[in-house]
């Protein structure tokens, strides 16, 4: 069917095999629970295809509601006494040098004067810069959580991983493992099987030291520690004269903040332009050219040994990994405005578990739902919510010492006040017998602590490992406004097993349908 | 000379782009998948045919998966000429040198052999590509040549 001319992608071809399914249930009832069957996972398949699209378009994101509700605290008092300057005129000498200065034309010969009024200004617009780029409400928290953590490394080493051409370390800075896999099908002397060794161990190691790279030097907030950050908000003087120039006495404090936000938004945009121009150009180059570099050294030992599998699989590998490369370059985009569609937590689940099984396609997830409302669908936030579930499950597959990792989901209401629910989401699984449980204890109440204080905010960048602080960060984004009840999370180990339990309330709308049954939509605000 | 290109990897494309378009004679319009292959085929007219032997289905794209792999997409194009009296002289350029698995196995001289005994009236040959050498180009010359034919 799918070589017809008469589709246009897999989409269309997956669609016309739900309408022939549908029409078999009525032309051969025997078979009936097969169709249906195959009608469930067809839609389950484009639910989960939908729902990563929709991730996929919300990686990059700015928590603006979360700015703008710091600054009110945090600035609204400074903007008030600048405000004030300028009522008493204050400014009026600064401003009429700075039209002087405007006046004569190009940019370098602009001079702000460093008063205080400007001084508060720069002070103001400055601090609501940071907090855009900030780990807590900004760029850098969602490209650490959506980008840094695991997944680019997941997504880039997907298609070298398929062809068995990349191993892994045997320890964290030990030596990369021997490539077994193709080391086993030649057929030569202890001393080529040595060489060749090497050739896929550098490989390893070179296209790891890419991907490092683009993880902590590139997908970064230029600063001086990370000078190759491709996220560059240096402000020059231009931007504060344009600010005070554009902020008169009868400007808001709302006005402001949109004025100024507004800018730092067309400053993301450019820095996204630039980021996936570079990817496209020079990242993506450089991982083809480590491929092409590894074909060279291994066809030396062409006349040896028969390389036409090994050599099939790098072709391969080059072709899988280019598309890769262009699906990780269009996460580079603002995020989608609007909120999601209604979904479920197995939903959340399911989307998680894919993204994670596209790096790792033996992780399981088994989901049990207990006491959980039929039609009970959320709405909002869902790729924050993924965001969770997707660092938990990346927790599973690098944290648990187990070769097929599988994370066992138990989901269940609390319904104990009118008009709010509680989701409770307890995620378990096994340790392998490589996992020293007591370090690994001492690990966990090191950073419950840290948790406890509410003091955590400089650990969410540098967060690499478990994520314990990005989850907390995230889950703090899920409250209900209007309740006290806030979002929880608990962690640790019993026995051999690691278990993580969130708690999310969610204030609850009953919706009449068509058919008067209640549905619930569940909003997270 | 109008010559299509369908070809999935981007280097690979990119590299017989360049080989193709090497005198201002020649215009190259590319295709990345069996289906935008096959459409281009089957809407405009070309003095030659460029085929990878395995490509997507679909054009991959970020939204697009491509659908399901054709180990020997290029046979099938050849196979849909045939079925529409389409006679455009076709080359096969592969970096592959066996296709399919397990029964389907073929190997690319038992393939050419299968081609040339099927499409006798267009078919004119595999070139093993490798990007480690440039050997290739001279046996896409030669298999040109022999023809009576040049780019």
């Amino acid at each position: 069917m799918d070589t017809s001319v008469a589709f246009e992608g897999a989409n269309d071809v997956s669609n016309e095999r739900l309408q022939v399914c549908k029409q078999l249930c009525d032309l051969d009832p025997e078979n009936y629970e097969i169709y249906q069957q195959e009608i469930k996972e067809i839609i389950r398949r484009q639910v989960i295809s939908s729902r990563i699209q929709e991730v996929d378009q919300s990686r990059i994101f700015i928590d603006v509601p979360g700015i703008k509700e710091w600054a009110n605290k945090e600035l609204r008092e400074s903007y008030l006494r600048y405000i004030s300057y300028l009522k008493h005129g204050i400014a009026s000498e600064v401003s009429n040098e700075r039209r002087e200065v405007l006046g004569t034309g190009g940019r370098s010969a602009m001079s702000v004067p460093t008063n205080e009024v400007i001084a508060l200004l720069k002070h103001i617009v400055l601090e609501l810069r940071d907090s855009y780029v900030s780990a807590d409400y900004g760029l850098d928290r969602f490209l650490s959580t959506r980008i840094r953590h695991g997944l680019l490394e997941n997504q880039l080493r997907r298609p070298i991983e398929a062809h068995f051409l990349i191993t892994k370390k045997e320890t964290q800075k030990g030596p990369y493992l021997p490539n077994q896999y193709w080391l086993d099908e030649f057929d030569t002397t202890q001393a080529n099987i040595n060489e060749l060794s090497k050739i896929f161990s550098n490989f390893s190691e070179s296209y790891d030291n890419l991907i490092a790279k683009l993880n902590n030097e590139w997908i970064q907030i230029k600063s001086d520690k990370k000078a190759n950050g491709l996220f560059d908000f240096t402000m020059g003087e231009e931007f504060i004269t344009f600010m005070a120039s554009s902020i008169t006495e009868t400007t808001s404090f709302n006005d402001m903040l949109n004025l100024v936000l507004g800018k730092l938004d067309t400053n993301l945009q450019l820095n996204l332009v630039y980021v996936r121009e570079e990817f496209n150009s020079k990242a993506k180059k450089e991982a083809r050219e480590l491929l092409n570099k590894l074909q060279v050294n291994i066809s030396k030992f062409s006349g040896d040994i028969n390389l036409s599998n090994v050599s099939a699989a790098i072709s391969q590998a080059r072709t899988d990994l280019q598309a890769t490369f262009d699906r990780v370059i269009e996460w580079f985009i603002p995020s989608r405005s609007g909120s999601s569609t209604p979904y479920t937590v197995e939903d959340v689940v399911s989307v998680a578990e894919a993204i994670i099984k596209d790096g790792t396609p033996g992780f399981e997830t088994r989901l049990k739902s207990d006491e959980v409302s039929e039609d009970f669908l959320m709405q909002g936030s869902l790729p924050i919510f993924v965001d969770i579930l997707a660092n938990i499950f990346d927790n599973v597959v690098k944290r648990s010492g187990l070769d097929v990792p599988i994370a066992d989901v138990i989901q269940w209401e609390d319904v104990s006040i009118a008009d709010l629910h509680i989701i409770n989401i307890k995620v378990t699984n096994d340790l392998g017998p490589g996992i020293d449980i007591i370090e690994l204890e001492k690990e966990l109440a090191r950073k419950r602590t840290i948790l406890d204080t509410g003091d955590y905010s400089q650990h969410l960048a540098k967060d690499q490992k478990s994520g314990l602080f990005k989850i907390r960060r995230s889950i703090n984004d899920l409250h209900a406004i209007g309740f006290d009840i806030k979002s929880k999370m608990d962690f640790g180990v019993v026995g051999r097993t690691y278990f993580i339990s969130i708690s999310i309330p969610y204030r609850v709308f009953k919706l009449e349908t068509e058919d008067s049954e209640i549905l619930m939509d569940i909003e997270a605000e | 000379m109008r010559i299509l290109l369908v070809e999935d990897d981007e280097d690979k494309r990119e590299q017989l782009r360049i080989f193709l378009s090497n005198t201002d004679r020649n215009e190259v319009i590319e295709a990345k998948s069996y289906q935008s292959g096959l459409k281009k085929i089957i809407a405009e007219t070309f003095d030659l045919i460029v085929l990878d032997m395995t490509m997507p289905t679909f054009d991959v794209t970020p939204t697009e998966g491509g659908g399901r792999p054709q180990p020997f997409g290029g046979k099938e194009l050849l196979q849909q000429m045939f079925r529409r009296d389409i006679d455009t002289k076709t080359i096969v350029v592969t970096q592959f040198d066996q296709f399919g698995q397990g029964d389907e196995t073929t190997t690319l001289n038992e393939l050419d052999k299968l081609l040339f005994q099927t499409f006798p009236g267009n078919y004119l040959g595999i070139v093993p590509y490798s990007v480690t050498y440039s050997g290739w180009k001279d046996n896409f010359n030669r298999k040109m040549s022999s023809n009576n034919l040049s780019i």
